[in-house]
């Protein structure tokens, strides 16, 4: 527990508690039967799961992996645990390679599968067990195991089975189970999948409180939720098709996902074109009678576009920047203008 | 070794509370291991009498076919378990998830699997205790024991030798995802020829060269003559230094073949997939 603590308040002089570095990895196909009597010793063809992945996150930091289904989240948090041996590129999470001994010491991993207990045992009992597998022994065990309980909020259900738990409460009893090392570094896979609105929410909150807050843990956490990479995520890396598409804050992300700032200007009347700038909505979706929604560059192609809008005999009634939609950005990033992936 | 004794410690506590949660089958696979233990004693009555003949005492080395089968099941129930269990187990922890939550523990992957079959031992031990008090209160069984350390020597060795098949097998489970069908042939082979059931003597003789090759025929040798007539460490000697040389292979062999088909999953990324 201290040399966890330790590591997790020393510095590395970088500020890096998790770097990926040029992963590549690709799963073979599976064949059918005729194509493995046609040629039973061909290589299967191999499907790229994720191609050069690079990315840093810094100590202290929530860094959101979102991406659509397949997109390489999972295999990436897999790399990262040494359950998957990367085809190239390397791993570190506090300067130990993926997969090496001692990973276990800094990294927890929370499985977004619910099914990864034993649903006849108590919650109590699920915990000692993977508290022996870290070497746990005697009263130092027993107090942990009860101190975990307590902190997620399942002290009162300890002694109920895990068959017996909502959805929430597993999903709370397996962030226990990432603690019991008292990693500075945790893995999170969609910590909020299958649970309802009210109750994600308040997982977030917890998540947010609890473990960054509270503990200052580093935590990359993959989702699919825009909102909950959004709410809890400093910086968010948005994959795609195995590659990372950008990597920013979720306010960075708006602006360099539609290549420039949004304006909603209130003209009159509506010059029949614009020029200088390209628009996202127009009069009817864009809002009030006489409003346009328009992405310019740059901050100073706003005065061009303006300009050109007065030359028209047109009057500015009025200038908001408009705050695009994340959703918007994220469909942007990981698709072609098409709607197909990149 | 203090790490494997750990581990293997969390899994029988584990699998306790699991099967204590299961009670009825519990006292369920009691009651069929003496239904078991009745057949045998039937069977044996049908086919010796209670006057066994001449020629089967010489086939089964003087002991009666009750008292013959009946070691032949306590040794099998370990050969079964050998053969079998590491791969169900690592296919059942990979199906529920509960493989991948092991692996990111300091346990190294190949104590998980070994440790992982503690409890299918232990009761695979309760079982076999089971069918010889079974045996000796309701049946009538005469024990003549000579050694009980040339028993559970023999019984050690024969589930190391059969242990580096069932490591190997789980292995195959990892990478393939389903279980080593030569597990099948070599349980039939083992029934068939390893002094199981019936004495590889009453086989034609040109078959009865295969049961040297069948490790189960020396520890089932080994165990009659320790536990049934009254034989000591040196008489069972050959039989046990035969088992060591059988564990000598296979262990070696199985842990081999085992890191491979690991890394390779791990290359694959099958290793916790299902």
């Amino acid at each position: 527990m201290e040399s966890a603590a330790r590591a997790r308040n020393a510095a590395d002089g970088e500020g890096i508690a998790v770097r990926v570095d040029g992963v590549a990895k690709a799963f073979p196909r599976r064949r059918s039967v005729r194509a493995l009597l046609r040629a039973p010793f061909r290589r299967p063809p191999r499907v790229p799961a994720l191609r050069g992945v690079s990315l840093e996150v810094r100590r202290g930091e929530i860094l959101g992996l979102l991406g659509p289904n397949g997109a390489g989240k999972t295999t990436l948090l897999k790399v990262l645990c040494g359950l998957v041996l990367p085809d190239e590129g390397r791993a570190e999470v506090l300067g130990i390679p993926a997969g090496a001994p001692g990973l276990s010491r800094v990294l927890g991993l929370v499985h977004g599968d619910e099914r990864s207990f034993y649903w006849r045992l108590t919650a109590r009992e699920n915990l000692d067990f993977f508290a022996r597998l870290h070497g746990l022994t005697g009263r130092d065990r027993r107090r942990r195991v009860a101190e975990l309980l307590g902190r997620v909020e399942l002290a009162r259900d300890a002694d109920r089975r895990f068959g017996d738990f909502s959805s929430g409460m597993r999903q709370r009893l397996a962030i226990a189970r990432a603690l019991i090392a008292d990693p500075p570094v945790l893995l999170m896979d969609e910590p909020t999948r299958s649970l309802d609105p009210v109750s994600a929410a308040r997982q977030r909150q917890w998540i947010l409180e609890e473990l960054h807050r509270g503990d200052g843990r580093t935590i990359l956490l993959a989702t699919h939720n825009l909102r909950e990479a959004e709410q809890l995520c400093h910086r968010v890396a948005i994959l795609a098709a195995g590659r990372v598409r950008a990597v920013g804050t979720p306010a960075e992300l708006r602006h360099r996902g539609l290549g420039g700032a949004a304006w909603r200007l209130r003209l009159d009347p509506l010059p029949p074109e614009i020029r200088a700038g390209r628009v996202t909505a127009r009069e009817g979706d864009a809002g009030f009678p006489g409003e346009v929604v328009v992405l310019v560059p740059r901050e100073e192609d706003l005065d061009v576009l303006l300009a050109e809008v007065k030359g028209a005999g047109c009057r500015v009634l009025s200038v908001r920047p408009e705050e695009p939609d994340l959703e918007e950005v994220f469909r942007a990033l990981v698709t072609d203008g098409t709607g197909a992936d990149r | 070794m203090r790490d494997f004794l750990r581990i293997a410690w969390a899994f029988l506590v584990r699998d306790f509370q699991v099967e204590t949660s299961y009670r009825l089958a519990f006292v369920l696979q009691v009651f069929g291991l003496l239904v078991s233990a009745t057949l045998w004693y039937f069977m044996a009555r049908f086919v010796g009498g209670n006057h066994p003949s001449a020629r089967m005492l010489e086939l089964t080395g003087n002991l009666d076919y009750f008292a013959y089968v009946l070691v032949g099941l306590m040794v099998s129930r370990f050969l079964d378990v050998s053969l079998h269990a590491y791969a169900s187990q690592i296919r059942q922890e990979q199906t529920t998830g509960t493989l991948e939550a092991m692996l990111v523990t300091p346990a190294r992957l190949g104590h998980v699997i070994v440790a992982s079959s503690a409890w299918a031992f232990l009761f695979a031990a309760i079982q076999s205790g089971l069918y010889l008090v079974f045996g000796v209160t309701l049946f009538g069984l005469h024990l003549d024991v000579g050694s009980v350390a040339g028993i559970l020597a023999a019984l050690v060795l024969t589930v190391l030798a059969f242990s580096g098949i069932g490591i190997l097998s789980a292995a195959f489970v990892l990478y393939f995802k389903r279980g080593n069908p030569v597990n099948f042939v070599i349980s039939s082979m083992t029934m068939l020829f390893g002094n199981v059931l019936i004495p590889a003597r009453s086989l034609p003789e040109s078959l009865q060269w295969i049961s040297r090759l069948i490790p189960v025929s020396y520890a089932t040798e080994a165990v009659r003559g320790a536990l049934l007539k009254g034989q000591g460490l040196r008489e069972i000697l050959p039989d046990l230094g035969a088992l060591a040389a059988f564990a000598a292979v296979l262990v070696p062999l199985g842990l081999l073949g085992a890191r491979i088909a690991v890394n390779r999953a791990k290359r694959e990324g099958s290793l916790v997939q299902y």
